[in-house]
């Protein structure tokens, strides 16, 4: 029988444990009525749960949703909601460690390209919503005079979000969101660096080069312009340097990518 | 505390839903008010927050949460808090509300608006976070009646009662669900006017209107489909009681065009001329 002296803690404790261990037993403290059993009930509480969860997950995760196939992806889901309760306030970030877990469970441990589309798309939704923050044009630029451009330092869009890929994961999250029949997945020989970025509200992706992509994480990483050019030194000529540098630079601001020059 | 009563009549409104962002700054649809989920602009920047500039812009907005958990035994998140004042500060809303229930415990969050008994004990608690709330927030707060499926064993008022002493306790206002009147009364087997009844005038700040999914043996509060009959005569009956209330239709499922929405908002307007109140 039901414990009377009950307090709303022990119920809100009793009552999440029945929800997260998806109890098929209501805790005691539910009552039948004559329309329907405190097991029918209650289960609208642990069903919701996870409905809403799934839901959440869906509206990050799109391509993977298509990849996987519904029965698949509800498994999926149902895995990790299982094993990561939300300890956001926000529903909006339930999904952030979807990828941390898709690359230690099997069956997903063993698929990389799974956690792959999973850290594409997640870096996608970042951008999507990260801070806004103005973008400096040519002429700021153009003005740094020639004894600061060895000490010059960048401040990025904070949407920013560089990506190593091992394959063609952002053909397969493209064809997804035409609602293209998707192609397979493809191992690139070598590791492929990506940019994601927000640009007047758009979210874009493109390729970096080898040295561009050293370029871009260089200067994430707080280096000056020498340092860069020095760095670069490992592909291009000397005397050419500093013309591969400015045209990075020019392309970073055709792009909307640099919100400061600095000089320290 | 010290706080203005901010009981004004905003009218007839729609929650802010993104499928409908563009048409509402294209065609300027005869919306008086918007409501917004207040989580879903708790974000850094992009889309978000620049379409709910721009329509605030135009049209009057209140801020509808659901992660405050009022009736939580964790302690309350003032994180949470600050980044809800900071965007009222933002948009300068009517009011803001949430909802008399809970979310979570142990710094879970399970996402759904979960009943309190209906105990004494809830509502000192309850009361005593809705003072602590209204006093960083510096404005009196809007609580909403949930829907429920269950039934606590040691429960010992109705539904009304508890939800009228957190009102009269903390003096907070109240957000009346008539859907979430209809949903219980037909799921705990009550008549539905005698919660209308009973719910005290002078606290009703604003009305919900919905649709539900009708199981036979339970309904579930789902938001996704047209207002029915029943509930607007439910919602006939609130406004005889309370007389004009800011009335707002929700729907956060199977999101019709604009256009089907502004109907169905007709009818409430058509609803309540026809009482001769005055809007």
């Amino acid at each position: 029988m039901t414990d009377k002296a009950l307090s709303l803690n022990e119920l809100q404790q009793a009552f999440q444990s029945a929800v997260l261990q998806l109890q098929d037993t209501p805790p005691d403290f539910v009552v039948d009525t004559d329309q329907a059993s405190s097991t029918v009930r209650f289960k609208v509480y642990t069903d919701a749960y996870r409905l809403r969860l799934i839901e959440a997950l869906s509206a990050d995760y799109p391509a993977l949703q298509q990849y996987l196939g519904d029965e698949d992806y509800d498994t999926m889901c149902r895995a990790y909601i299982d094993t990561s309760p939300s300890d956001q306030f926000s529903i909006r970030w339930f999904g952030r460690h979807l990828n941390r877990f898709l690359t230690a469970a099997q069956p997903y441990a063993s698929q990389a390209e799974v956690a792959e589309l999973t850290a594409f798309e997640w870096a996608l939704s970042e951008a999507f919503d990260a801070p806004d923050k103005a973008v400096i044009d040519y002429n700021r630029m153009a003005a740094i005079a020639a004894d600061e451009w060895p000490s010059l330092k960048l401040t990025l869009h904070p949407s920013l979000r560089r990506i190593d890929l091992q394959y063609n994961t952002p053909q397969i999250w493209q064809a997804a969101t035409d609602k293209d029949p998707l192609p397979l997945f493809t191992a690139n020989p070598d590791t492929q660096a990506w940019i994601i970025w927000r640009q007047h509200l758009k979210l874009l992706f493109r390729s970096l080069s080898v040295e561009e992509a050293f370029a871009v994480d260089a200067f994430i990483k707080g280096e000056s312009f020498a340092d860069v050019c020095s760095g670069l030194c490992e592909w291009f000529d000397e005397e050419q340097v500093i013309m591969h540098a400015a045209g990075y630079l020019q392309a970073w601001l055709r792009d909307g990518w640099i919100v400061e020059c600095r000089f320290q | 505390m010290s706080v203005v009563n901010q009981r004004r009549n905003l009218g007839f409104g729609l929650g802010l839903r993104t499928n409908h962002y563009e048409t509402i700054l294209a065609d300027k649809p005869p919306v008086d008010w918007f409501e917004i989920i207040t989580e879903n602009y708790l974000v850094p920047g992009g889309k978000p927050l620049h379409y709910l500039d721009s329509i605030r812009a135009d049209y009057p907005m209140v801020m509808h949460g659901v992660s405050l958990s009022i009736g939580s035994t964790d302690a309350l998140n003032f994180d949470y808090l600050r980044q809800v004042k900071a965007l009222a500060e933002r948009i300068d809303p009517a009011w803001i509300s949430d909802h008399l229930c809970w979310t979570g415990v142990n710094g879970v969050n399970l996402h759904d608006l979960l009943p309190l008994p209906y105990t004494e004990e809830a509502i000192r608690h309850v009361a005593d976070r809705v003072n602590t709330v209204q006093d960083f927030l510096g404005r009196q707060i809007l609580l909403e009646n949930v829907s429920s499926y269950i039934t606590y064993a040691h429960s010992e008022m109705s539904e009304w009662d508890f939800l009228n002493a957190v009102a009269e306790r903390s003096d907070c206002l109240i957000l009346l669900d008539i859907n979430n009147i209809f949903v219980s009364a037909r799921n705990h087997a009550f008549d539905p006017l005698d919660y209308l009844d009973n719910v005290l005038v002078n606290r009703v700040q604003q009305f919900h209107i919905a649709g539900h999914l009708d199981l036979e043996h339970i309904i579930i509060d789902t938001h996704s489909d047209t207002v029915i009959d029943s509930v607007w005569k439910l919602y006939e009956a609130a406004l005889r009681r309370f007389g004009m209330i800011s009335t707002m239709i929700e729907r956060d499922d199977n999101i019709p065009p604009m256009n089907e929405l502004l109907a169905e908002l007709d009818i409430a307007r058509q609803i309540t001329a026809s009482l001769e109140l005055v809007a």
